[in-house]
């Protein structure tokens, strides 16, 4: 048994390093220059704030407090640095116009905001060096900045750690609640109206789209009763009731769609047992019928379900992403979309190596709880 | 050839084609009997296809046609009356309403399948050639190459799929407003709105998103050929054809492929729903295909705030997902049970 633990988490260093190269390699999938082409996705918003920055370096380099110079003194600095610019190409500043003078401020900012960003992903090393420093220091817990600014990324994971994990222990809970007894009197009253019920039931919950459920549930409640979800999310020890009223509906639609593939699993799984010569044999010495379901059969067909729960993690998590997104709950889903839509490479990198490795463990804990609660499986 | 040969060939062969004509009939009549829901999603898929291909026909606006004063109309029943055509709509009536800028849903529902249509079963080929090359190769081999493979396909599968395909469409659109996949110029600059009422215009982000779909849903797919090839593998037939010295390449094509398509179908049926559905995800985060009428997309951005009034306003391209993929599900769990009883349990869905 320890043996097959140790060699699997020796199997799982060269997962995880070939995720950490797919992940940070997405950056290289671009053609070009990858900060040219980030640069230019924020160029509109980002431009006079850089230049700004530009300003505030020339200050500090003057010996002085950036904060404290005045608006006139910004304004000769900033037509310094203007005239400067163009002066590199030959043109005088007294001479252009005011479009030139603004492109020329905008060539200066985003030149600026390149190297920045360049600086700050090492982008002008080699792939491998890249990587190689990527790694060590996210085993250190350092995935960088954010590139939009603020807190670093680790700071802004951990900060949104806490409603993923409460958002996805609800949903487990409420799915097994939902499925397993669904799954049971399916099975138990096989083909019967209820067994076509709660089959028909399971296929379209698989079939709905959580985000149609969530925004007829939003809308629903508005109409019919007159009720609007709270948009400011609350921490669950801060504020409970906000957080419950926040956090309650998601999980429900998201219990559902485990739901689902629980259900049918926990039915085929009954099935099974149900079949079973010692099933037989208890009823054959005049048990209950439901002391013979819930005692013999229950018990054994749970087993495997209990450890597929492990299994829907990624769902788990995948399905999170747009009910954090319509019920603002700012989990980590959530701030990988945004990230996506910010383009925040660093953010957006260590997401998904963060995700990556919770499936891979969460994987090899399933594996290990399937063989010490079923003794018949062999781990090797 | 003499006369009298060809005129026995030729009856000889439409003897054949029409015992096929009446096997099929009969083998599909029967499936319909036992699977009712089975042969509906078989339906939705003839249906979505029909739609997809003749719908310029079909819908009755053209693409991004608005009806000015007709703005959130409700739904209307169309009015009986005897003669041609047998069902009519007044003139400022929509079958399906119309939105707030007074397009005609029934429309956009139309032309949506275009995008539902293509992205789905270009998917769906996408995958299983992946699946099928990596499966094959995996199982068939054996040993050293299995492993190498596997693990490779270990990194494949720790990921959510929707983050890897959100993450992947995201980097790759990026590029192609660089000119990459738009072939030199982006799709964000390059489509125009008045690009015809097909899907043509929207090439590169439709190519996106099937590519990505295809290559993420590959993985799983990859593991269950691979296991239907190594039970397959132990049937003593395959020894005897490598008795007989068959080639590696012939025994492949000849004696696996065949016996393993059973469960390729059944695993096609299934991810057609999954790539429709995630598909609408995309669209409805603003992700996907942008600049095409989509179902996902009917469902976002002013939708949500107007449909506590309109409630038919998410209803209707809701409604039309909702059907779309409960019938692939309901066709895969069918054909599965007719074709592959072993696979009892593999549901697939649950993505979006």
């Amino acid at each position: 048994m320890s043996q097959y633990i140790l060699r699997r988490l020796l199997l799982m260093i060269p997962t995880l390093l070939g995720v950490s190269l797919l992940v940070t390699g997405m950056l290289r999938l671009m053609p070009g220059d990858a900060v040219d082409i980030m640069v230019t996705e924020f160029a509109t918003s980002g431009g006079n704030q850089e230049f700004r920055l530009l300003v505030d370096h020339v200050l500090e380099a003057e010996g002085k407090v950036a904060a404290e110079a005045g608006f006139s003194e910004r304004l000769a600095i900033e037509k310094q640095i203007i005239t400067d610019e163009l002066a590199k190409d030959g043109i005088d500043y007294e001479t252009t116009t005011v479009a030139i003078r603004l492109e020329a401020k905008n060539v200066l900012a985003l030149g600026a905001l390149k190297d920045r960003i360049r600086q700050r992903l090492g982008v002008d090393k080699p792939y491998i060096a890249q990587w190689w420093e990527w790694v060590t220091n996210a085993v250190r817990g350092d995935f960088g900045e954010k590139i939009t600014g603020g807190q670093s990324v680790s700071q802004e994971m951990r900060s949104r750690l806490p409603a993923s994990f409460q958002l996805g222990i609800m949903a487990m809970i409420f799915g097994a609640f939902v499925a397993i007894p669904v799954g049971v009197i399916s099975a138990v009253k096989q083909d019967g109206p209820l067994d076509y019920i709660g089959r028909g039931g399971a296929i379209a919950m698989l079939a709905l789209p959580s985000f149609f459920v969530a925004t007829l549930v939003i809308a629903g409640a508005g109409r019919w009763m007159g009720y609007s979800f709270p948009i400011f999310y609350q921490k669950l020890w801060e504020d409970p009731s906000v957080n419950l009223q926040i956090m309650v509906p998601p999980a429900i639609i998201l219990g559902f769609i485990l739901a689902g593939t629980l259900m049918r699993i926990t039915r085929a799984q009954m099935l099974e047992v149900l079949r079973q010569d010692y099933i037989r044999t208890a009823q054959a010495k005049g048990l209950v019928q439901r002391k013979v379901v819930m005692g013999h059969a229950v018990r054994n067909a749970l087993l495997p379900v209990v450890t597929i729960i492990g299994l829907q993690v990624p769902i788990l998590i995948g399905g999170s992403l747009v009910l954090e997104q319509i019920f603002f709950i700012p989990g980590i889903a959530r701030y990988l979309f945004a990230s996506i839509l910010a383009r925040d490479f660093p953010s957006i990198i260590a997401i998904n190596m963060v995700i990556a490795t919770l499936i891979v463990f969460t994987n090899l804990l399933v594996d290990i709880l399937y063989g010490v609660l079923d003794p018949r499986v062999k781990l090797q | 050839m003499t006369a009298v040969d060809t005129a026995i060939s030729s009856q000889f062969q439409d003897r054949q084609s029409r015992n096929f004509l009446v096997r099929a009939a009969s083998v599909s009549k029967r499936f319909v009997q036992r699977k009712p829901l089975g042969a509906f999603g078989a339906f939705m898929l003839v249906l979505i296809l029909t739609v997809a291909i003749f719908s310029p026909l079909i819908a009755r606006d053209g693409l991004r046609e608005s009806h000015v004063g007709d703005q959130l109309q409700g739904p209307s029943l169309p009015s009986f009356n005897f003669g041609w055509p047998l069902l009519t709509l007044g003139e400022n009536e929509y079958l399906l309403g119309t939105d707030s800028i007074g397009q005609d849903l029934y429309s956009r529902v139309v032309y949506g399948s275009q995008i539902a249509a293509l992205v789905g079963v270009g998917t769906v080929m996408l995958v299983g050639f992946i699946s099928i090359t990596v499966g094959m190769t995996s199982g068939y081999f054996g040993g050293r190459t299995d492993f190498i493979i596997q693990r490779f396909v270990d990194v494949w599968l720790s990921f959510p799929a929707i983050f890897l395909i959100l993450t992947l469409v995201a980097v790759l659109q990026t590029a192609g407003n660089f000119g990459f996949l738009g072939f030199g110029r982006g799709p964000e600059i390059g489509p125009q709105p008045d690009g015809g009422p097909w899907f043509w215009h929207t090439y590169a982000r439709t190519t996106i998103v099937v590519v990505v779909l295809g290559v993420v849903l590959a993985g799983g797919a990859s593991r269950i050929v691979r296991a239907a090839v190594l039970g397959v593998k132990g049937i003593p037939y395959i020894d005897a054809a490598v008795v007989i010295g068959s080639s590696s390449p012939r025994i492949l094509f000849r004696h696996i492929l065949p016996n393993i398509m059973p469960t390729v179908i059944v695993l096609a049926s299934v991810q057609l729903g999954a790539a429709i559905i995630i598909e609408a995800t995309l669209s409805f985060l603003g992700v996907g295909v942008t600049n095409f009428p989509t179902w996902g997309q009917m469902l976002s951005g002013q939708t949500r705030t107007l449909m506590q009034q309109h409630m038919y306003l998410g209803l209707v391209p809701g409604i039309a997902i909702f059907l779309a993929v409960f019938g692939f599900n309901m066709l895969g769990d069918a054909l599965r049970d007719v074709l592959d009883p072993r696979l009892r349990g593999a549901g697939g869905g649950g993505l979006g």
